[in-house]
This record gives C-alpha cells, sequence and structure tokens, in this order.
C-alpha cells in the first residue's frame, strides 16, 4: 500500500548554531510531502533536556504553531524567530550533559507523528561575569529525616528488649548471641545519627561563611571557640555532578567530583580560633554553573572537615550558588 | 579530576544528539520497544474485557518495558511500581484498568482485594467500557488467583533474544538518538556492529538490561575518543572550541 511521505527539517540560520541569552534564534521549518496531507498542527518547540546517566529532566521554554491545514505534495518553509533564553546554558559533562533543542512534530493522522530535532548551544560571551552565593541547606528536611530516624530506632529498640530479656531470663546462648548482634546494629546506626551532634558539642560557638570579592577568589571564612584541641581544620572546594537514575527504592545515585581543591590547616590549639581559606575558583564556564533540575544536579560546595583531638570529626558543607551575572532585561538563571 | 575541555563534544561528532543508551523519557517507551506481542491488541483487550496481562520474566528482560509501553496507551490508569523495598502493605490505587509493576512484592491478601477492587471499578463505567482489567509483571505464577477472581488470564513470558532481535532493539535507540542526516548504515558500523552485538550477546545472554548498560559504557568511550581527536585537531583553539 501506498505510503504518504512527510519530511521535516528544522534549520538555525546561524550555521554554528551558537547564540547567547536574550539572541534571537532565527531558521525554518521544512516539510516534503509527496501527497494531500492534512496536519491538525506544526509546533515548534524550544526546550532543554538533561542527558547522560540519570534521568531525564526537561522544559520547554516556547512553543509555536507554525502550521495547521491541507499540504499539496511538495515543499513548505515555515520561517521562525525566538529569543534565545537565559538558562540553563549548555553543559556537558561527565554523567550530566543539558541541551537545548528545537523540536516539530506534524500532528497528520498517521500512527506515528513525523518529527524533527535540531540542537543549539546557548552560552554566554567569554569572559562573562558571575556571581557566587552561599546556598541554604535543607535543614527542614534532614530534621525530618533525622526525627523519623530517632523513632524508628526507638522502636528497634523496644524490640531488643525481647530477646535481651529471654536471654537474662532464660539465659539462653542463642537469645544472648541474637541479642548482641541487634544491639549492635543499633549502636552502629545510633552513632552514625548522632555523631554530627557529638562532633558539634565540642563547640560553644562554629561559624562558617564564604565570599566572593574578586571574578575569580572565594575566601571561606570560619569561627569557632572549643575547650577541645584542634588539630587540623580542611577546607575543600568541591563541583560535583549528582544525578539520579530510577526511581523510589529502586534508584541508584551516581555522582562525578568536576573539581576538588583541598586546604588543610595545621591548627593544634584550643580556644577561640580564626581562619580564613582563599581559593582561586576555576572557570564556570568550563566545570558548569549551579544547576538544579530533578535527578539532575550541578553542585558547587565548601565542605569543612575539623579534626579535634580524641573526639570525633565535624563535616560540615556549605552550599554555594554558582550564577552567571543576570543581564538587564533577561531575567534571573535557572 | 575531570578536565571539563576534554568534555565538551564528542555526541555530534558521532553523528548523535545523545547516548542511545541512556534513560528514555516515560512517552517514549513505545516506539524504542521491540514487543514480543501485539500491544495495540492487548490494549483493545484490555479495555473491553475482564483481562489480566501478566508479564514474565527474569530481571532485566523487558518486563517493565513492555508494562510501560502498554501503559502509554493508557495514560489516565494508575500506575504503581513496587521496588524492592516496598512494603508488601503499599497502598495500590484501584481502576477500570490497573498498572502494577512487581506484583509480587504486594501481599496476596491485599493482591486479593485489589483484583476484586478494579473489577468493581469496571463495573461502575458500564458495560461497555471496561470491566475491570490489569496490567502486571511478575516473577510469581500469579495465574491462579486471578482466573480464581474471575480474570481472563493473558501470560507473556519474556525471555531469550536473539541477535536479530537485539539488533533490531540496538537500531531504533540508535535512530533515537540519530543526528539529521546520520542514517544507520553510517552509525551502525561505527557505533555498534554486528561483531560487537554478537560479543554482547554471547556475554549478556537475554538481559537486555546489562547490555545496554556495556552499550551506554562504549558509546561514552569512543565519545572521550572523539572529544580528544577534536581536541587534537584545533590544540591551539582549546579553550574556545568548548563554547
Amino acid at each position: 500500500m501506498f505510503k504518504a511521505k512527510c519530511d521535516l527539517r528544522v534549520e538555525i540560520d546561524r550555521p554554528e548554531r551558537r547564540f547567547m541569552p536574550g539572541e534571537r534564534i532565527t531558521g525554518a521549518v521544512l516539510v516534503e510531502v509527496d501527497a494531500e496531507t492534512k496536519c491538525k498542527a506544526l509546533p515548534l518547540t524550544l526546550g532543554w533536556s538533561t542527558h547522560g546517566k540519570g534521568n531525564r529532566a526537561s522544559a520547554d521554554a516556547a512553543k509555536i504553531n507554525l502550521f495547521s491545514g491541507t499540504w499539496f505534495p511538495g515543499s513548505y518553509r515555515y520561517p521562525f524567530d525566538l529569543p534565545c533564553p537565559a538558562s540553563p546554558l549548555t553543559y556537558h559533562g561527565e554523567l550530566l550533559n543539558v541541551d537545548w533543542y528545537l523540536t516539530t512534530t506534524a500532528d497528520v493522522p498517521w500512527a506515528l507523528d513525523p518529527e524533527a530535532r535540531q540542537d543549539l548551544r546557548v552560552q554566554l560571551p567569554p569572559g562573562s561575569l558571575f556571581d557566587v552565593s552561599q546556598g541554604s541547606a535543607d535543614t527542614q528536611a534532614s530534621g525530618c529525616a533525622q526525627a523519623f530516624g530517632l523513632i524508628i530506632l526507638g522502636f528497634m529498640a523496644l524490640a531488643g528488649l525481647i530477646p535481651l530479656g529471654a536471654a537474662i531470663t532464660e539465659g539462653n546462648p542463642f537469645m544472648a548471641l541474637f541479642s548482641l548482634f541487634w544491639w549492635g546494629i543499633l549502636g552502629g546506626i545510633t552513632w552514625v545519627v548522632v555523631k554530627q551532634r557529638v562532633a558539634k558539642s565540642a563547640f560553644s560557638k562554629f561559624e562558617a561563611s564564604v565570599r566572593h570579592f574578586e571574578a575569580n577568589q572565594l575566601t571561606v571564612s570560619v569561627q569557632y571557640r572549643t575547650r577541645r584541641t584542634m588539630n587540623m581544620v580542611t577546607a575543600k572546594l568541591e563541583v560535583e555532578e549528582v544525578v539520579i537514575r530510577g526511581s523510589g527504592t529502586d534508584a541508584t545515585t551516581y555522582r562525578e567530583t568536576r573539581h576538588s581543591d583541598a586546604r588543610p590547616l595545621v591548627v593544634n590549639a584550643a580556644g577561640q580560633q580564626h581562619h580564613e581559606f582563599v581559593f582561586e575558583l576555576p572557570n564556570p564556564e568550563l566545570v558548569g554553573f549551579s544547576f538544579d533540575a530533578v535527578d539532575n544536579d550541578l553542585v558547587w560546595k565548601v565542605v569543612l572537615d575539623c579534626d579535634i583531638d580524641q573526639w570525633p570529626d565535624l563535616e560540615e558543607t556549605i552550599p554555594l550558588q554558582v550564577r552567571p551575572r543576570p543581564m538587564a532585561s533577561l531575567g534571573g538563571y535557572r | 579530576m575531570a578536565d571539563a575541555r576534554t568534555r565538551r563534544r564528542g555526541y555530534e561528532e558521532l553523528g548523535l544528539f545523545w547516548n542511545p543508551f541512556g534513560t528514555v523519557e516515560a512517552e517514549r517507551w513505545s516506539e524504542l520497544i521491540v514487543p514480543r506481542l501485539d500491544l495495540d491488541a492487548v490494549a483493545t483487550q484490555l479495555r473491553t474485557s475482564r483481562l489480566a496481562v501478566v508479564f514474565r520474566g527474569h530481571m532485566g528482560r523487558g518486563k517493565s518495558t513492555h508494562l510501560r509501553a502498554l501503559h502509554t496507551r493508557f495514560p489516565e490508569a494508575p500506575f504503581t511500581y513496587l521496588g524492592p523495598e516496598a512494603s508488601p502493605r503499599t497502598h495500590v490505587p484501584a481502576a477500570p484498568v490497573c498498572f502494577l509493576d512487581e506484583a509480587q512484592r504486594l501481599a496476596p491478601r491485599l493482591r486479593r482485594r485489589l483484583y476484586r477492587q478494579v473489577i468493581r471499578a469496571g463495573a461502575r463505567r458500564g458495560p461497555e467500557r471496561s470491566m475491570g482489567a490489569l496490567a502486571l509483571t511478575s516473577h510469581e505464577d500469579l495465574r491462579p488467583e486471578l482466573e480464581a477472581a474471575g480474570y481472563t488470564v493473558v501470560e507473556s513470558v519474556i525471555e531469550g533474544l536473539s541477535e536479530a532481535n537485539l539488533r533490531t532493539i540496538v537500531d531504533r535507540r540508535l535512530r533515537w538518538a540519530a543526528r539529521p542526516g546520520a542514517s544507520l548504515e553510517t552509525l551502525r558500523p561505527s557505533l555498534a556492529d554486528d561483531p560487537l552485538l554478537a560479543r554482547m550477546h554471547a556475554r549478556f545472554g537475554d538481559d537486555l538490561r546489562s547490555i545496554q548498560g556495556a552499550l551506554y559504557d562504549h558509546l561514552e568511550t569512543l565519545r572521550d575518543r572523539e572529544a580528544d581527536r577534536e581536541h587534537d585537531r584545533k590544540p591551539g583553539e582549546r579553550v574556545e572550541a568548548q563554547v
């Protein structure tokens, strides 16, 4: 049986397909049909999508309908003119990629609608300015998680009393062994939950902040007061891709470090201290700006590791937001 | 530490938009699957009869892929996935057509209750619509309990994967990721030729998930190589090349 042909193509006027935020993206959708074809709609969508190791996240920035009606055999050209969005910027990494696409689909009465796509790069002019700000940790969520964890631990402790009681009253060695195993696990989990609190209890004051004075310099300031001897403080600037593949309990998280710069400082003293760590920032145009989408993140952070003498280490994370400096009239960045 | 500059290119030089063996958007499942049975016919039956379709098979063979592809024909129907740590008492919403992935993880008593609820939900829609239908994946044989609940059971065992079938699956993925102008004839030899697929098939058998994982890594290696070549071609324009 004869099957009609409908070929679509998205052509962008600029051959290298690179655009800066605010520029006009111009081009045309080309259609070739060899039989009379009714087309309900010919939408053109400008949107971004992640791809790589993690689940896909995507969003549309603009959608226009280029045509609806009947095509007779021949070629058609539908020009378009769209503003280039401000964010997210095109990013190609190890586990995570963010790309922009112009996608068109002809809504025809066939089983599969013909589709065409072309990618483009959204990028900043070389040497563009960027801002670094201190992000906020999701303390509410971690607080809820901790409360839930403590309730579970409480139930586990109550359940652990049964074999312990049986071991003591009946002198049952199997129950004694099981009880030892149960309480061992419980102790391990409890330690993981409370370790950070115990570590922090060594300090009567602990403050950490970041400042971004110059284009490529970040200063991390740490002030604390402790009665214990601080052996060493290490500040680490990290840029990391974090993606999730799968869903629910079947989800797997993958991480890839894009940049890591550790600055250890030997202290060997107690009392009030103030340290400053100065980092050369990597170029965000190379390692990527902060990006936050469902299951796909590019995370900038400073990790402070405090090695306290004969006490659990304290690890504090300062999340950073590294964004291109907004241009007037374009609004904020993602 | 990764050098970002060497990873800024790669797919385009391979004739691709993205790695064809990465994750797929839910709405694309039905385009990429090479089904073992006529999913349109099954969908018609699900709409009109008291039917339970059960996809059975080992891990990674494509049970869930079939179920999800079938689900794209019922966008209004609830889809529940019970992960390995899901409670056997998880609430599964009932509807005239109900999708349940890993049904064996639901407690038998709750499964039987779900079967009854789905039939009741179907009956409320009237006889001209669904009579209550289920689409499931399971590692266990659920036929006896489904038949006892009054369902006609269609069981599809997803196992075995011929090299020809693997070729078709891989070709669909390549076509999905291909850039304009790149054809299967040009992509196959450089990205996933027959000897490579034969080796994968010999190594992983019908474990399609593992084959796709290995092909994903293979493509990433090729991407690295292309990015390095690109870098070697323009040594003086290293930073410029990334933008």
